[in-house]
């Protein structure tokens, strides 16, 4: 706080007398708070043992060692959740906050700890045999049981992660486009599948009144996964690209709607963005139909881009100061 | 000197210090709401996330603008092209200015967008235009990120001022010769020092919080660099490079010995300052030093195998940040575990739990269709062999 702003207050007489002395006890004895560095101190903490540890098993395997290592990840797992059972808050449909700053971290842990040693168990004893799908769908309905029965934000982002990865696709924020090979229709298919059913769950989260917090996770995944499913079916099925930017233009219309309702300037970001994606893949194909890529067509395409992005401009603008409005 | 209304950014800088009061509990909020009325701000400010857009898109204007140009004259010279660069980066500085002064842009992302591009058009067509080497091309980026920074007070225009300065004194110090490179460390630690002292004077000085944003990133950007100038590891690498040293793994370099000491001390010097001043920055750059100490001393020592480290690296955090709750349960020598000023608590959750989801190696093990995670750790069943 700078003193000589609020000596300029005080003087105006916007500021009262109690007020000013107040401000000049704290400029005198200043708090600071280490909220986020104990935080990340301890986030940090987490993702190196689990880390660690996932990797340390797999590289003792077959060595008298390993099991030793298995029992220390099962007493850390197990440990982890006893605290948290433990320590845990009355259940309720609604948010519940953490008993202590420490909870949040040890519940992750302790999932992070059950997934290695469900993959480490299913690795080496083929507890599941050739049933792949029931090795992650355990871990998947232990995240989604946590996240709801503890109330964690972070393990329900998990537990969605790990539901795609069930399916077969890899939604982490930071690989979902590297890491997909979005020239497959089965994962075309599945993201599409899997958006909707996300939207679903946003949906439902929202008006069965069941942890209304959760609805953005559910809905932030939800509308990538599917937009961006979308989008690939254009580029994939050329044929009918037509017919896939249709979809397209509803899915972002009434997405659009919907982030107007609830006045978030997120959503309306990345829809525009996606459908602006849409709609210039459209226009590249148009003038390739209409005569190849020449001079007189890329000097038509570069003024689109121009003129297109003038008029979103604008149109975020607006669309800034009317939800500023309400 | 500032191309923003001063009086508009002071108006803004005491909304910004109510804010901070109203948080503290020192405020009342009926104060706050009288200070708010009487304190407005013309600014043309967006949300974070429409400026993000507006970025983009004032990026992909100018891209296709100059896109355009070269389509016009496309069997022009190279020199041409240069050139046009230098009018482009021109014209869109004119724009700025245009949008600053009469939109009343302020951090809107049109503008952000239209300095950088500008700058960046205008150091590329001179630099290619002059052949500059690598001393002119550092005091071209000097001089354009200086104005930048001083007309327009943004962060990464005051970023590159400082790197450029670094580079003109780094390249300065190579061409006379051996004797003024193996001093080359303590250059780099002394002109990172000088800068932080003048920072400071200067933050001090003149108390106008115009460009304090600015001169926050600078301080960061000289700490950091300081480290460097010591650090053992980035000493011995270049000199290696430099002097063409071609030492053997495990050889080390004269006073190596005064570079281990420097490795270890300048983080916790950091750190201990940071405490003992209450400055967050100093505290986060003593953390993020800490890790660079490990990365140093495991990359010559191969003390304990990497897993391990990581594993007790991890209990150690755990421990640490276990005991520092314990310890600040009630609020004790000024610090205090409850956040300050909170706002938006649900927010900062949801980006948090974006963290967990893209860091957290969270996919078990599968049949191998898929990768496993995104994160920087690949930890368990990373292989994705099997």
């Amino acid at each position: 706080m700078n003193q000589k702003v609020f000596d300029r207050l005080h003087q105006e007489g916007l500021i009262s007398d109690a007020s000013f002395a107040n401000i000049k006890l704290k400029q005198q004895h200043p708090t600071l708070s280490v909220h986020w560095e104990i935080k990340t101190l301890l986030y940090l903490g987490v993702l190196l043992l689990s880390s660690g540890l996932g990797i340390l098993v797999y590289k003792n395997i077959d060595t008298i060692g390993h099991q030793v290592i298995l029992l220390f990840i099962a007493l850390v797992c197990g440990g982890c959740f006893f605290y948290c059972f433990k320590k845990k808050k009355a259940f309720s449909l609604s948010q519940v906050a953490a008993p202590n700053s420490l909870f949040d971290y040890i519940l992750l842990l302790a999932c992070c700890t059950f997934i290695i040693f469900i993959g480490y168990v299913q690795f080496q004893y083929q507890l599941f045999g050739n049933r792949y799908g029931l090795a992650s769908f355990f871990p998947m309905v232990l995240l989604f049981f946590s996240a709801y029965y503890f109330d964690h934000l972070g393990v329900l982002s998990m537990a969605i992660v790990n539901l795609a990865g069930w399916v077969g696709i890899t939604v982490t924020p930071v690989s979902v486009l590297t890491a997909n090979d979005f020239n497959n229709s089965r994962i075309i298919f599945t993201g599409l599948a899997l958006g909707v059913l996300l939207i679903v769950l946003a949906w439902a989260t929202r008006n069965r009144k069941v942890k209304q917090h959760f609805e953005l996770t559910y809905a932030n995944f939800g509308t990538h996964i599917l937009l961006i499913s979308c989008l690939a079916a254009m580029f994939h099925f050329d044929s009918f690209y037509l017919l896939w930017f249709l979809l397209l233009v509803v899915l972002v219309y009434c997405f659009y709607n919907k982030a107007m309702a609830d006045q978030s300037f997120y959503f309306i970001l990345i829809t525009t963005l996606y459908a602006y994606i849409g709609i210039s893949y459209v226009v590249v194909e148009l003038l390739d139909k209409m005569g190849g890529f020449n001079l007189g067509t890329l000097f038509v395409l570069f003024l689109y881009f121009i003129i297109s992005g003038i008029g979103l401009v604008v149109f975020l603008m607006r669309t800034n100061k009317k939800i500023k409005a309400v | 000197m500032i191309a923003y209304s001063s009086t508009d950014i002071d108006q803004l800088f005491v909304r910004e210090q109510a804010a901070v009061a109203l948080g503290q509990n020192c405020l009342q909020e009926a104060e706050y709401k009288t200070i708010l009325d009487r304190y407005l701000v013309n600014f043309y400010s967006p949300n974070l996330f429409i400026r993000i857009g507006l970025l983009l898109l004032t990026l992909i204007i100018l891209l296709f603008s100059f896109g355009i140009g070269v389509l016009l004259f496309q069997d022009a010279s190279a020199d041409f092209f240069a050139g046009l660069a230098i009018f482009f980066g021109l014209m869109a500085f004119f724009a700025l200015e245009y949008i600053v002064s009469g939109k009343k842009h302020f951090q809107s992302g049109v503008d952000d967008a239209l300095l950088w591009g500008a700058a960046g058009a205008l150091f590329g067509g001179i630099s290619y235009i002059t052949r500059a080497g690598d001393i002119a091309n550092c005091v071209v980026i000097f001089i354009i990120s200086l104005y930048g920074a001083l007309r327009f007070a943004d962060r990464l225009m005051s970023l590159a001022v400082f790197i450029a300065l670094l580079g003109i004194v780094f390249f300065a110090c190579i061409k006379p010769g051996a004797s003024v490179k193996a001093f080359m460390p303590f250059i780099i630690m002394g002109v990172s020092a000088l800068c932080y002292w003048l920072v400071k004077r200067l933050t001090v000085l003149t108390e106008n919080h115009l460009y304090i944003n600015c001169l926050t990133v600078v301080t960061v950007a000289t700490m950091l660099a300081f480290y460097a100038g010591g650090n053992y590891f980035m000493v011995r690498e270049f000199s290696n490079e430099l002097f063409n040293l071609q030492l053997a793994p495990g050889e080390s370099i004269p006073f190596g010995w005064l570079f281990w000491v420097f490795t270890f001390i300048i983080p916790a010097v950091y750190l201990g300052r940071g405490i003992q001043q209450k400055s967050s920055i100093k505290i986060w750059v003593g953390l993020l030093l800490m890790a660079a100490i490990v990365f140093t001393v495991r990359y010559y020592h191969a003390i304990l195998s990497i897993e391990i480290c990581m594993s007790l690296g991890g209990i150690l955090l755990i421990l640490i940040a276990y005991g520092l709750t314990r310890y600040l349960k009630n609020p004790k020598h000024g610090f205090t575990n409850s956040e300050i000023g909170s706002t938006n608590a649900l927010a900062k959750s949801q980006i948090e739990s974006l963290v967990v989801s893209s860091t957290v190696d969270n996919q078990p093990a599968d049949s191998g269709r898929t990768n496993f995670g995104g994160g920087d750790f690949g930890g368990g069943g990373a292989s994705g062999d099997f």
